[in-house]
This record gives C-alpha cells, structure tokens and sequence, in this order.
C-alpha cells in the first residue's frame, strides 16, 4: 500500500467518526424541584381581601364602599330649546342706508323648569345654536348677546353677517357656540325673575353696501336661538319640591362564587352614612331590604323597626369660601347590628343580590332658603356603606368555585420533561378541613381533567377553642404522562373549587392573620435534555 | 536529522491537529458529547468512577496554512527565514467539581437532602482565527549552531463564553420543596447575535518566538513560545455578575386562588428561575488572554541520523492545565521514514503512550501522522484522551 493510499483510507475513516448525530449531545438527568407555590390566607380562600386584623390577630372583614344613585333630573332638567326671533317691518316704507343699525332689541325667556326657581347656573357642558335666514335686499350684520352670561368677565358675544337675498332666494347662516363654563344670570333684565335669559339681538346694514328699501311687512330679523344639551354643572335658586323613588339592585358576586352549603355568622353591623352635598333637605324614606339567593331561591327580608319605613330627616349642605371644596356636606347616619335588625340573617342567606327600595323627597318644607337652594351636578347625594364583620363563623359544605383564564408561556419549555410525578404539599394551618380541585377546562368549559385525586386536605390541629396549635402537611400525587402533560400545556381556562367544613358545625370558628395554607407543587421526574 | 534538503527555499504546509484530554472524561462520552450523541448511564458510569474531588479537561481544534519562505539574506539577515501563516483555532478547557458533573448529568435528585458543591468551576470556550508573520534567523559560533524567531499575530476573536466560579453550591430540600442556590458566578461572553466564522467580535494580538542551541554533537535545547496575547472583545459583549444567595420555591401562583380576582395567570418558569439569579447583565468591552503555550525541549542524538531521545516540559497558561512532562524516542528508516514513540504524563490527563510517523514523499512531500493518545484510544472503555495531528508539506 502506498503512503497516498494510507493517507486517503485514513483520512476517510476519520471523517466518518467525527460525523454529528444531532446538533446537540443528549442525556437524561433525574429532577426534583419546586414548580409553583401559593400562600393563601383567609382573604383568598373566601374571595375577599378587604380584611383587617385586631390586636390579638382576630381578623375582621371591612367592606368600606361609596355609591351614589341619585340622579340630577329628577330635580330640573334644562330641555333643548328653540327660541325665535322674528321682527317685521311695520312702517311706512323707507331707505335703510349703510352701516346703520335698523334693529337692535333686548329679549327675553323663560325655561321651563316646573317649579323650579333658579337664580343663577353655572353652565357644565352645552351649546347655543343659531340660526338666521336674511331676504333683505343687503349684506346684514347682526349682533347676538346674552348680557348675563359672562366667561372671565366677559359676556357671550358672537357675530354674524349673511350675505344679501330675498324673498324667492333667501340668505342663510347657521353655526353652533360652545355654553360651557359661563355663569349664567336668571333674573332677566330686572333681576326679579327666575329662570329667565336675556339676549339681545342688533341687526345692521352693510357699511359697504347701498342705502336699500324696505316696506311693509318685510322681514328685518328672523333668527332661531337653540340651547343644545344644556347641563349646568352649578345652581342657585329654590330646587322646588321632589319626591325621588330609588330601588336597584347591588350584586355581591357571593353567588358566582358560593355553589353549594351554608355559613353562620357570629355577628355583623352595617352602617350606612347619608352624605347630603345638595343645599336643600332631604328626607329618606327606606321602605325595603332584601338579599335573595338565586340559587336556593330564598329571600330574607330585612327587620329593622327603627330604621325601617320611618322618615331619615338629612339636612341641607351649606356652601363655604373654599375655592376647591366650596361644599359643606350634612352627615345622616344608622346602624344595623343585631341588636336592632336581623342583618345577620340578610347575609347568611349568602346573597347574590341585595335589594333596596328608598325614597327621597326634596325640600320636604318648602322654600325655606329664601331661593337660596343649590346644587353641585357632581356632588348630590352619597350613600356610604360600611360592613364590619368578624371572621368568626362555621362552613358546612360550603363550596366556592370559579375559573380563570389561564396558560403557560413558551410551553416547549416543557418539552423535555418525561414522565413524571407532581406532588402537591398543602400545609394547612387552618382548623378546618378543605377539599381543593384544580380543573382543566376545555373550551366549552367542560372539565376535561382533574388534577387532585384526591383532593382532601386535612385541618391543622387546633386546641380546646378551636384555634390551631400548628400546620398539618397533606401530599397529594399528581402522576403526569403525556397525554396529561399535553393537556396542562395547552390549557387556557382553570377552573378551582375549594369545599370548606369547620369542625363541630355550626360551632363558630375565629380566623387569625397568622392562618395560612401553603401550596406547593413539586416536580420528581426525568428530565430530557437536548 | 530529518529534514527536507537545504535547497528548497519555500514551502507550504498544510497543518491539522485535534485533542480531546481530561482525567475523567472518558473518550466515550466525549465523543458522544461532541457528536451529538445520546449519553447513557453507562457512560456516565464510567466517567464516574474516574472523577476525583477537582477535575479537568481540554479540547482543542487547530487548523492552519503556513508559507516559509528561507533565503540566504532576510532583512539584510544571512541564513534567515520568514513564515505567513493563516490559523483557525478552537479551544475549550474547563475545571470542575465532581458534584457538578453530577448534577449536570444526573440532576439534583441523588441530592435530596444533600448540598451539591459546584465551587471552583472554570469553563472556557474560545474561538479565533490568526494571521501570524514570523521571522527567523539560524547562525554558528565555533562547532555550535543557534537560531531564534519571533513572530506576531493579528487576531480575529469569533466566540468566547466563559464561566467561572469561587464558590457555588445547590441545596436540594428532601422533599423538593425548595432550591437553595449560594453562588458567586461571573459569565463573560461574546455577542451572542453574532457567532459564525465571519462573525469579527473582537480583536488581539499574540506573539511568539523560539530559540534553539544545537552543539557540537547535533544534540539540542530549544525554548518555544506560542500565543503569548489576549483578544479585546467588543462593546456588544456581555459580563454577568452574581454573588447572591437565592431560594427557589417555584413560580408564585398565589392569585390563581385569589377568587376575586379575574386577571389572567401567565406561568413562565424560566423567567422565575433564572431572572432572580441573573439579573446584572451588561453589556461591555473586556479583554481575555489566549491559551500561551511554553515549551522547553531537549533532543539528545543516540545515533546520528538514525535515532535520538526528546525530552519535553510544556505548560499552557490560562487554560486551567497542569504541567505536561514527556519523552519521545524517535527511529529514522532509510531516511525517508521516521517512526516515534511518546511518553507524556500532565496537561488535562494522566500517562498517555503515543506513536507518531512522518515521511519524505516524492522527494518534495512531507506528511506528518501523530498522536499522543494512542493508549486512550485502544482503551476504548476507559480512556480519557484522544487527538491528531496530521501535516501535510509541499517544499520547492
């Protein structure tokens, strides 16, 4: 064998030894680590974060909420409005001559507002619109002012010229102005009325134009003034007498969350706090509460005899001198507790709706302010609701479900792992009992598998009082092969239902800050790598 | 000795050299490693039973054309000599604790309970072409021959990732229910966009020289020094920093229960994993030395022209090598053939026995066939080196 033919047989071998199986060498290693990990307190367990603690850890949950439904209309309501102004030619005929006002004339009307007597309003949003149709035989120049409307000092003002026409081919102009922000004078002219606008309307000829002719019942001005969704956001004056009938409906989400069981309670109180920022009295007239469960179809009226169906006098607000806050609101408050209402009823009914049925009526006096009344558009009636409620309280059965969108980022991540086993570790430092589901949802929401079997997780022990002394450590295993990891990679929905039971039901349990239920689920499996 | 005649002035070789070396890493694996394919446990068995507390390995791919020019006068020189050479050079080394080839291989889950040690861990990759001038100069005094040269190179860096660590350790809680990692690690690497042969990420320079002192009786002492120089990597580089403690307890789902709540849950465990950890991620200029190899030989003639002995002593800096002793018996046959046997022990590996052949072909052919690991090689179960060299030169 020649050297060359050595070098190529070696050169060949050696090439073939050194060609790549993959891009990547490949092994399997042994995993065991944390995946995912939870510590719920009372708070997530039961849907509600708005929890307080106490000194000794006793957890208190403290609903603190604000809302409002009155509504401004049913005091005045400022109607669009078309006004005309139409002005003929009653004299003899005669020579107009250029730039020479032939008419100029202080008008004025009235908005209807029933009886309602304002004085004064601030404008919030709106628009005047004006509308002017000239059959002169002249460029005409008019002059359109509302003198009681002043913006910075200044009153509303706007002119307008309309080009020559005639009776056969008449001459138009029309353009809309922006209201909001003036304050607006009612009292007309005089300033003995109410609800009265003044507006003056000046009509003069061309100062380039020919001196031109008009006659007998010629048209001088016809011009139409629209107030456009006029909304004061201020006024002043007597608000008038008006009986307001609120009833509506507040959803607690309790129902979409509690499918199944029943909750006692050890004590709840309910304050509600009237926050009147009107100036004028009020009287309330609460006819009726209720909660009803949609699903067991109960309702449980509220019991309150001294608040209920009994006239709740709110005074008037008063106005201050403060620039940004120019409202002294008047306070009403009452309390339901269970020493003067069944409330403790109202919710153990686990209520998806709370019911009401108030009344409010207006001035309930009459004109006592000297038309002094007034009102702030954003700032009309507040009702404040307060719930203070122990978290002390006995579970039997009771269930709460929900679902959520839910999915895993850069799922081929995951590719590698094989077969493996998940194991769930709870440590439970509750004193009661848990059953925990975890579903996968397909997209009709149909359960396509459940993670936890089985899905019990054991109370932590608790002492003579039922307080926990300690956790206790539950493992569930989570087998995973590959037609259930396929299914946790492509999942987009969860869906969760926790099943609570407090010892000896219905003995009340306390909850404490320092409860919690750690969750972790630990991954033990190959590993591929590649 | 074995060389072309006198009166070829120019020459261009064509040199080829690969080296896998460890005392661990059986070649097996290695070449299972670096062929992409699957690791068994036998494998892994067998890397196993080697590895001591602290371990190393290296590999090495070394490609490169040489022109050598030599003429009567260089630069006004007699009897001097001047070479280009175009390089293609890779190289990774790295140190490591027998818990991190554990658990890099294995996983964490024999460490249940048990605390991985992964401190004093080095691992370097280096890629980079060169353009190398060297210019030589051979002269006599009484019965003794001397030669130098000195030579310089322009470096192109293509690919650096290197890992190091003072101290690291893996806590594995019994159960798994956390991961407790302490660690001071820094990564520096070159811009990761851009790591193809005509990716140019940074710029260096190296220089190497010889001297030889050949005496009366053609015996020889020669010093040789190669890639003494650093790369600059550029701007686009990256340096991680981490000196941290970090616990592990999977993603926080907490929300996913929090009822009330409708937001979306997104699980993304590499973002909880590896963000925590590594987070101070810059990108900057920094510099890194090339592996520089010195080497201190004795050739002592035992027949002239027929056989002699070479003793050799070499260290390569800044590769987390050991010192490497060997002695190489070489037998020339008819002059046109010349056989070699190798002792070596050091570097990445224990004792290596290596043959070597070159040849005079077709009277202007030089072809070179080495290795130093030809006893790994037979071992095919538990050798832990492997490498060539092969060199083809054309001289007219």
């Amino acid at each position: 064998m020649s050297p060359k033919t050595l070098f190529t047989l070696l050169l060949i071998v050696f090439l073939s030894n050194c060609k790549k199986e993959n891009d990547r060498p490949q092994w399997d290693v042994q995993v065991l680590g944390p995946l995912l990990h939870a510590q719920l307190g009372i708070g997530q367990l039961i849907g509600d974060t708005s929890i307080t603690t106490t000194s000794d850890g006793a957890q208190i949950l403290d609903i603190d909420t604000t809302f409002s439904d009155f509504n401004l209309d049913s005091i005045y309501q400022v109607n669009d409005t078309t006004i005309p102004t139409y002005v003929r030619w009653l004299a003899f005929p005669s020579n107009i001559n250029p730039n020479t006002p032939f008419y100029s004339n202080n008008n004025q009307i009235a908005l209807a507002l029933g009886p309602v007597k304002l004085k004064m309003a601030t404008i919030g949003s709106g628009k005047i619109r004006l509308e002017i149709k000239n059959t002169l035989h002249s460029k005409v120049k008019f002059v359109y002012t509302i003198p009681g409307a002043l913006k910075n000092g200044i009153p509303f003002s706007v002119t307008a010229t309309v080009d020559s026409g005639s009776i056969a081919d008449p001459k138009y102009f029309t353009n809309e102005y922006d209201f909001s922000g003036y304050d607006v004078n009612l009292t007309g002219p005089t300033g003995v009325y109410y609800n009265t606008v003044t507006y003056n309307v000046e009509a003069r000829s061309d100062s380039a134009g020919y001196p031109f002719s008009v006659g007998g019942l010629d048209t001088l001005v016809n011009l139409k003034t629209t107030l456009i969704s006029i909304k004061p956001y201020f006024v002043l004056g007597y608000l008038g007498q008006a009986e307001t009938n609120t009833n509506g409906e507040r959803n607690t989400k309790l129902g979409t969350l509690i499918k199944s069981g029943t909750i006692k309670l050890d004590s709840v109180e309910m304050k509600f706090d009237f926050i009147n920022y009107i100036g004028a009295d009020e009287q309330a007239f609460i006819t009726s509460i209720q909660s009803t469960n949609n699903r067991t179809g109960n309702t449980v009226g509220l019991l309150a005899p001294t608040v209920l169906q009994h006239y709740l006098n709110i005074n008037r607000a008063t106005r201050n001198a403060l620039l940004t806050d120019p409202v002294s609101p008047s306070f009403y408050s009452l309390i339901l507790n269970k020493n003067n209402s069944n409330i403790k009823d109202l919710l153990e009914n686990i209520p998806d709706n709370i019911r009401y049925d108030l009344k409010l009526n207006l001035n309930p006096l009459g004109n006592i302010s000297g038309n002094n009344d007034f009102v702030y558009s954003d700032r009309t009636i507040d009702i404040r609701l307060q719930i203070k409620m122990p978290l002390r309280f006995a579970l039997n059965q009771l269930v709460l479900v929900d679902t959520l969108d839910f999915s895993i980022s850069n799922a081929t991540d995951f590719d590698p792992i094989g077969k493996s086993t998940m194991t769930l570790v709870a440590e439970n430092g509750f004193p009661f009992d848990l059953n925990a589901q975890l579903f996968l949802l397909d997209s009709t929401l149909s359960i396509i598998d459940s993670l936890f079997l089985p899905d019990y997780i054991q109370s932590a022990p608790y002492d003579i009082n039922y307080k926990s002394t300690g956790v206790t450590r539950t493992q569930i295993l989570i087998p995973i092969d590959a037609d259930r990891k396929k299914r946790l990679l492509s999942v987009k929905r969860v869906g969760i239902r926790i099943k609570f039971n407090t010892p000896d039901f219905p003995q009340l349990i306390q909850m404490y800050s320092d409860y919690k239920l750690d969750l972790k689920l630990i991954a033990d499996g190959l590993y591929s790598i590649r | 000795m074995f060389h072309p005649d006198s009166a070829y002035k120019h020459s261009v070789a064509l040199n080829s050299e690969y080296f896998f070396s460890s005392n661990a890493i059986t070649n097996r694996f290695a070449s299972a490693y670096l062929l992409g394919k699957f690791i068994d446990d036998n494998m892994k068995d067998d890397v196993c039973n080697k590895l001591a507390s602290l371990n190393r390995f290296g590999a090495g791919f070394k490609t490169e054309l040489q022109y050598t020019s030599s003429n009567d006068t260089v630069f006004s020189i007699p009897k001097s000599f001047f070479s280009v050479t175009l390089g293609e050079n890779f190289h990774i080394n790295s140190r490591f604790g027998k818990d991190v080839f554990e658990l890099y291989f294995r996983g964490n889950k024999d460490y249940a309970g048990k605390t991985a040690d992964l401190g004093k861990f080095v691992y370097n990759q280096l890629v980079w072409q060169n353009a190398n001038f060297t210019f030589g100069h051979d002269f006599r005094r009484d019965l003794n021959h001397f030669g130098y040269s000195a030579g310089i190179s322009l470096i192109k860096g293509q690919k650096l990732y290197h890992i190091s660590s003072s101290h690291a350790s893996l806590f594995t809680e019994e159960y798994g229910s956390y991961l407790d990692l302490n660690a001071e690690i820094s990564i520096r690497q070159s811009d990761s966009a851009k790591s193809k042969f005509i990716s140019w990420n940074g710029t260096g320079t190296s220089a190497n020289g010889s001297f030889y002192w050949q005496d009366k009786n053609q015996n020889t002492l020669s010093i040789t020094a190669n890639n003494i120089g650093f790369i600059q990597w550029n701007k686009n580089s990256s340096f991680v920093k981490a000196d941290t403690s970090f616990r592990f307890e999977g993603v926080d789902v907490s929300n996913l229960f929090d009822l009330s709540d409708s937001v979306t849950q997104n699980v993304s465990l590499d973002s909880s994993l590896v963000e925590p950890y590594l987070s101070s991620r810059v990108k900057k200029s920094f510099l890194s030395p090339l592996p520089a190899l010195v080497n201190v030989s004795y050739q002592y003639i035992l027949s002239p022209g027929k056989s002699d002995l070479v003793a050799d002593v070499r260290y390569l800096f800044y590769a987390e090598s050991t010192l490497e002793e060997s002695i190489t018996f070489n037998y020339t046959l008819k002059s046109t053939h010349r056989f070699s046997v190798k002792a070596r022990y050091g570097g990445y590996s224990g004792f290596q026995v290596g043959l070597g052949y070159k040849s005079w072909l077709f009277n202007r052919i030089m072809l070179t066939i080495q290795s130093d690991y030809i006893s790994s090689l037979l071992n095919t179960k538990n050798g832990t080196g492997q490498g060539a060299f092969v060199s083809l030169s054309t001289y007219f």
